[in-house]
């Protein structure tokens, strides 16, 4: 599909801010145009990333769940993690992929709250690396903001 | 527009029996402010054979908000700072009547010849930052030294115990993002049990905290002057290193935690309102409070993505909020849980 979104937001984004934004008469639309312009922005680069920091953080909750399933004593938190681990997808929709997300989101909310309360040092380990996890994934899910100096 | 112009002038003539001939020009709506619609007009009517004009706000209470809070808090803020130093606009009419313009408002002196800067640009105040850098970290200092039941703000407010101001803002907090959340975020939930393991320690005294206290919450003139502190519609009684805490998060700075509020370097902007506060700093209570500060921002951007989401509130404002506040916040979170977690275990 030509043009690709990612251009059609950034053109988008140009056309709100220097066309449509000033042509307004009023504070509030022109503040609004100019918010939905910058949205549009961040849209086409989630457009372009937004399955693949998707996938990439659900292989890798499913590996730290795989390693934690081996590792914690609590026997129905054991079988959940091993469970969400062998989990797989079946579509690529974001929706869905958020939807697995989520649920395994919920998974290592319960997990790191084991984890807290336990003072062996493969738990400080696991949950080391479940923070290097967060910190990527949140870097790799940072929005995009224009440069508008 | 028109139609609310009109209604306005009647409620005008109403409040004001004595003049006549009342007219509403210039409304319109001011961007922003997503938690109260703001409108700024002009009023013109006749008093005592004069012709008289003057600059108005109307701030109506919205359908849906992106902070549930009481207009009559912010309201009697106003009342209570005017005249003492605090620049705040003059508070003139609080109306809870729906019959008028459909939902509370209230109403109040327009600040002209001012402007509010936007949080979410890198420089938002170029050469004027080094005259309103004082100023804004002063101006919060004074607002934490008043003596919250000498202005008579305090009378209506909840005091909590010294050693409960943290809960009694942390509980209203989660509760808000238990009650709200559409997605689970883990450093959200990791960074809320800290805060529940390590509470700070207490003030040495209840201070007034104005809730909102940051860049784009202020009005300044083209001389580097603060003429306004607007926004105080989350004001209640607390800790002060709540407000401070606030003022300088990396949101409010375009990330850079080294420059908050985008004004001055950090230390020097903790030393000035410990000046002006006459609080002494207590380190540990303050990075408690600047991990509350993202956890509370998350809680207000989780809750304007749930009503953009749903259809309550289709402000664009609310939109970008979810989308930009949320991830600076859990980058803020996933910047210091790391560390925080690993001091603790050690």
């Amino acid at each position: 599909m030509k043009p690709d979104v990612p251009v059609v937001m950034n053109q988008f984004f140009g056309k709100m801010l220097l066309e449509l934004g000033p042509a307004l008469e009023g504070t509030y639309a022109a503040g609004s145009a100019n918010v939905m312009g910058l949205m549009m922005f961040m849209a086409g680069a989630e457009y372009e990333r937004g399955a693949q920091v998707r996938v990439e953080d659900i292989a890798e909750l499913r590996d730290i769940f795989g390693e934690a399933a081996g590792l914690v004593s609590d026997a129905a938190l054991k079988q959940k993690l091993g469970e969400a681990a062998q989990g797989s997808e079946t579509s690529l929709r974001i929706s869905k992929l958020d939807l697995a997300h989520s649920q395994l989101a919920n998974t290592l909310i319960e997990l790191q709250d084991f984890l807290e309360a336990t003072q062996a040092d493969w738990a400080a380990a696991l949950e080391e690396r479940i923070y290097v996890h967060l910190a990527r994934s949140a870097e790799a899910r940072r929005m995009p903001y224009p440069d508008m100096g | 527009m028109e139609e609310l112009a009109k209604k306005f002038a009647e409620y005008l003539q109403h409040k004001m029996p004595h003049v006549s001939d009342v007219e509403v020009r210039d409304l319109s709506r001011i961007h922003g402010g997503a938690s109260r619609e703001t409108y700024r007009l002009m009023g013109h009517w006749v008093e005592e054979g004069a012709a008289v004009t003057k600059s108005l706000i109307l701030r109506r209470d919205p359908e849906v908000s992106l902070i549930e809070t009481e207009r009559d808090l912010e309201f009697n803020a106003y009342l209570a700072f005017h005249g003492t130093g605090i620049p705040v606009p003059e508070a003139l009419f609080l109306e809870l009547d729906t019959k008028w313009l459909e939902r509370p408002f209230f109403v109040m002196e327009q600040i002209t010849e001012s402007e509010a800067a936007s949080p979410f640009l890198p420089d938002p105040y170029g050469d004027l930052a080094d005259k309103l850098a004082p100023q804004f970290f002063g101006i919060l200092g004074q607002i934490s030294a008043h003596e919250p039941d000498a202005i008579g703000l305090a009378e209506n407010m909840d005091h909590p115990a010294l050693d409960a101001c943290w809960r009694e803002q942390l509980d209203y907090w989660v509760g808000e993002i238990d009650k709200d959340a559409l997605e689970p975020n883990p450093l959200l939930r990791s960074a809320i049990r800290w805060l529940r393991r390590n509470p700070p320690p207490p003030p040495a005294r209840l201070s007034m905290v104005h809730g909102d206290y940051r860049t784009g919450n202020f009005l300044y003139n083209t001389s580097g002057e603060i003429t306004a502190i607007l926004d105080w519609e989350m004001c209640h009684l607390g800790d002060p290193l709540e407000d401070l805490a606030w003022a300088i998060d990396p949101l409010w700075a375009f990330e850079n935690g080294d420059r908050p509020a985008s004004l001055m370097e950090r230390e020097a902007a903790l030393a000035l309102w410990e000046e002006a506060s006459g609080f002494k700093i207590n380190r540990t209570g303050l990075l408690w409070w600047e991990i509350f500060s993202a956890v509370k921002g998350l809680a207000i951007w989780i809750s304007a993505g749930k009503e953009f989401q749903t259809g309550g509130n289709a402000d664009p404002i609310m939109g970008l909020s979810s989308w930009y506040c949320t991830d600076v916040h859990t980058r803020v979170l996933a910047k210091w849980m790391p560390k925080l977690r690993a001091e603790e275990r050690s």
